[in-house]
């Protein structure tokens, strides 16, 4: 009988810790602080040698030793900061916080029946079949969530209610100003007001 | 192959499966991984009480579940390859091959492994493979495995041309099975 090899898992990462130099820029830091109460200084020289030079940054060469880990600590303090305001995607791109904002869109069915579609409502954190629910009472039509394109869901609004609309979505939720609406025409964004 | 893996979009259906083919599962994988056999892990993964489940997922693949833990998966109904948690828990229990260390992060991204990678300095061939064998993939410098393949060429051929894609990645860490670690 041959008894599993017990593994020990980093927390953060969920690698081997001996993997976690290898998880993508900027996770590292995460990784740190387990990494150094957990693991000794000789352990992070031999597994940690993609980030030696991280370690080397670090102050003066001479004290670097010592102090290293106050200095490593520091640096990850450092760099949380600014991993809040920029959100890096892995491979160093930032990626932009979309800003929110609602497209109102009517198309033309069967010559005389219109379908206003609404896309964006998800941005401003509002729930779509609640939103779909009320446009439908409200002016007494189908109103359905639909997957739109890119996997996005929409409301489609049987019947041409694109100004009634416009309005009740002020009236309703206050934090969707006017200029958060556009209008989708010729294939354009036209901003509303 | 598991890239792009998650148990609510690629797991198709999750059957258990009968006490047959339970059995045919258990006796091929016993076949193709002697070691588990002899040392009696076998029974231990896989006890005669437990049932088997097998949930089928996108890409024909074949997952193995036994208490909720997926142990084993193959492709079209070929050959079993233990997931990499499994591997980790039981070193011994297939062929190693050992990349460098430069092949590491690329491993780690899901890409084949290439002949160079398997013949340099750094680098260990631990069993001769023909072609076509599953084998674990081992790092220059790590204790753990860090992914499965199956071999394209033999090792002998590795040496030789020394060029190309020696091993196919099929599972490595931080993948999407990698990250499914409790089927239900």
């Amino acid at each position: 009988m041959v008894e599993p090899v017990e593994i020990e898992f980093h927390p953060v990462t969920g690698f081997p810790p001996e993997y976690c130099e290898f998880v993508p820029k900027g996770e590292f830091e995460k990784c740190l602080p387990w990494l150094l109460e957990n693991r000794s200084k000789e352990w992070l020289q031999a597994n940690c040698q993609n980030y030696s030079a991280f370690f080397a940054d670090e102050p003066e060469d001479a004290v670097r030793e010592k102090l290293e880990k106050l200095s490593v600590a520091g640096a990850r303090d450092k760099k949380t900061e600014d991993g809040e305001i920029v959100k890096k995607l892995p491979g160093g791109k930032v990626k932009k916080k979309e800003k929110p904002e609602v497209i109102l869109e009517r198309s033309v069915r069967n010559k005389r029946k219109c379908i206003t579609t609404i896309r964006g409502m998800e941005t401003f954190d509002i729930k779509l079949p609640e939103a779909a629910k009320l446009f439908g009472k409200r002016f007494a039509c189908g109103s359905s969530v639909v997957k739109g394109p890119a996997d996005k869901e929409q409301i489609d609004v049987q019947g041409d209610f694109l100004e009634e609309i416009a309005d009740l979505i002020l009236e309703k939720w206050e934090q969707i100003t006017e200029k958060d609406m556009y209008l989708w025409e010729n294939n354009k964004k036209v901003p509303m007001v | 192959m598991f890239k792009k893996f998650t148990r609510e979009e690629s797991v198709t259906a999750l059957n258990q499966a009968k006490s047959s083919v339970a059995r045919a599962i258990k006796t091929k994988i016993a076949e193709q991984f002697p070691y588990l056999e002899d040392n009696g892990i076998l029974d231990q993964l896989m006890p005669k009480k437990m049932p088997i489940y097998v949930a089928k997922c996108a890409g024909h693949i074949g997952l193995v579940v036994v208490d909720n833990q997926p142990l084993f998966f193959n492709n079209r109904d070929g050959v079993y390859f233990p997931t990499l948690r499994l591997l980790m828990r039981y070193p011994l229990m297939m062929p190693r091959l050992r990349v460098d260390r430069g092949a590491i992060k690329f491993v780690l991204s899901g890409a084949n492994i290439m002949c160079p990678g398997l013949t340099s300095e750094g680098a260990t061939m631990h069993n001769e493979l023909g072609e076509g064998a599953p084998v674990a993939i081992y790092a220059e410098g790590k204790e753990h495995g860090l992914a499965l393949g199956m071999t394209a060429m033999s090792t002998a051929d590795m040496r030789d041309t020394n060029k190309g894609v020696g091993v196919e990645t099929l599972h490595y860490l931080n993948d999407g099975l990698w990250k499914i670690t409790h089927v239900e």
